[in-house]
């Protein structure tokens, strides 16, 4: 078929579109459905018992807020990797938050070592923490896959990696208010490492998940 | 654009006769790899209509237009580097792999066993071609509409799995 022939089709089969909104205005709707979500899931398995001493803690909140906003940046820059034209920073976002993340993670483990020896980097196996995160960041995950799915497959692998790892590090947030696992070094090996883990496996679905076939 | 989004039929034909032979120039001066320029413009075609919501006109129209340019072009790349370098394109198509007639159950099962495993050897892109025009019936607009390429593209892709298969095919019956 030749390029006019094809112009000709196109302009036959055209029907009016609604135009897709701006990514700030998706991410608050993902934002909001997931806060909902997380509520529901800390009433179903409790929280944890010691909530209300925690939350007095800086260091706590830090570490519950460097996920999250890890999470909220990595929505907005998946969202925004489906609008072409829109900049790159958008897409690397989460990379300072995701890097204080870690920072403050491997500080803390860093101190528990100069304080009580290696003894406060021994490794236990914590089977709750992958299937805990994978519960917290399920509808999150769903859901902003249907919403990536509406733009435009422009860098499928990246956009599934950024839609993994906002779930994930939301839920890893949300964790943090119903399981009480405080070893930093816990939490760097089984909530960051299922956090890189889902990642990694959304990057590698990624041209399946998303792809012009989709568009 | 704003009007095409409104279902303005006038207006797209402006626009995308309008875009046609920027969108050759700037193809043309950035895929210089081989015959494939005309699929892209055609790709990026397509692109610009499925992608049409994503427009908004708060934003400028040439980054946008830009970047369907840039992927379609990389999406060619990434699909010509699956491609065995010594391929050539044969004239002839092949039809048939071999006559039906006079064989036995045996040999029916051989045959398909061969093509099967010919198939399997394909570069992805190819082997989807073939899949959804030869195996699945699709016409090659049908098909164009599902994998997102050009008919163009698909056309050429069959053509070069079918004689990639019989190169396979024979390849082994040689060996």
């Amino acid at each position: 078929m030749e390029s006019n022939d094809i112009v000709t089709k196109l302009v036959r089969d055209l029907k009016p579109t609604r135009r897709l909104a701006d990514p700030g205005s998706r991410l608050w709707i993902w934002l909001g459905v997931s806060l909902l979500y997380a509520g529901a899931v800390i009433a179903y398995m409790g929280p944890r018992s010691d909530l209300n001493f925690k939350l007095a803690e800086p260091i706590f909140l830090f570490e519950i807020a460097a996920p999250l906003l890890t999470g909220i940046l990595a929505a907005y820059g998946a969202l925004s990797s489906g609008v072409p034209g829109r900049p790159f920073w958008e897409r690397i976002a989460p990379l300072p938050a995701a890097v204080a993340w870690i920072a403050t993670i491997g500080g803390s483990c860093w101190l528990s070592f100069t304080r009580v020896g290696s003894g406060a980097l021994t490794i236990h196996l914590d089977p709750i923490c992958f299937p805990a995160i994978v519960l917290a960041g399920l509808v999150p995950a769903i859901l902003l896959i249907v919403m990536v799915r509406r733009g435009v497959p422009l860098y499928p692998t990246m956009t599934m990696a950024l839609t993994m790892l906002a779930a994930a590090a939301f839920g890893a947030a949300i964790l943090r208010l119903f399981h009480t696992q405080d070893a930093s070094i816990m939490i760097l090996v089984w909530q960051i490492g299922t956090v890189a883990l889902l990642m990694l496996l959304g990057a590698a679905a990624g041209r399946r998940t998303i792809s012009w076939q989709s568009a | 654009m704003v009007a095409a989004q409104a279902g303005d039929q006038d207006s797209y034909r402006q626009l995308l006769e309008a875009l046609l032979p920027a969108l050759r120039r700037i193809v043309q001066r950035r895929w210089r790899y081989g015959d494939e320029a005309e699929d892209i413009v055609q790709d990026v075609l397509m692109s610009v209509h499925v992608s049409r919501n994503t427009y908004d006109p708060g934003r400028p129209f040439g980054p946008w237009l830009m970047v369907l340019i840039k992927r379609r072009i990389a999406d060619m790349a990434r699909r010509s580097r699956l491609r065995p370098s010594t391929e050539t394109i044969d004239a002839e198509f092949l039809e048939t792999f071999s006559g039906q007639d006079t064989k036995l159950e045996q040999d029916h099962s051989d045959d398909r066993s061969n093509l099967d495993a010919a198939l399997d050897k394909l570069p992805q892109g190819m082997r989807e071609a073939v899949r959804l025009t030869k195996l699945e019936g699709l016409s090659m607009e049908e098909a164009a509409r599902q994998t997102g390429r050009s008919e163009g593209s698909l056309k050429i892709a069959v053509h070069r799995a079918l004689k990639l298969m019989r190169d396979y095919l024979e390849r082994d019956k040689s060996a």
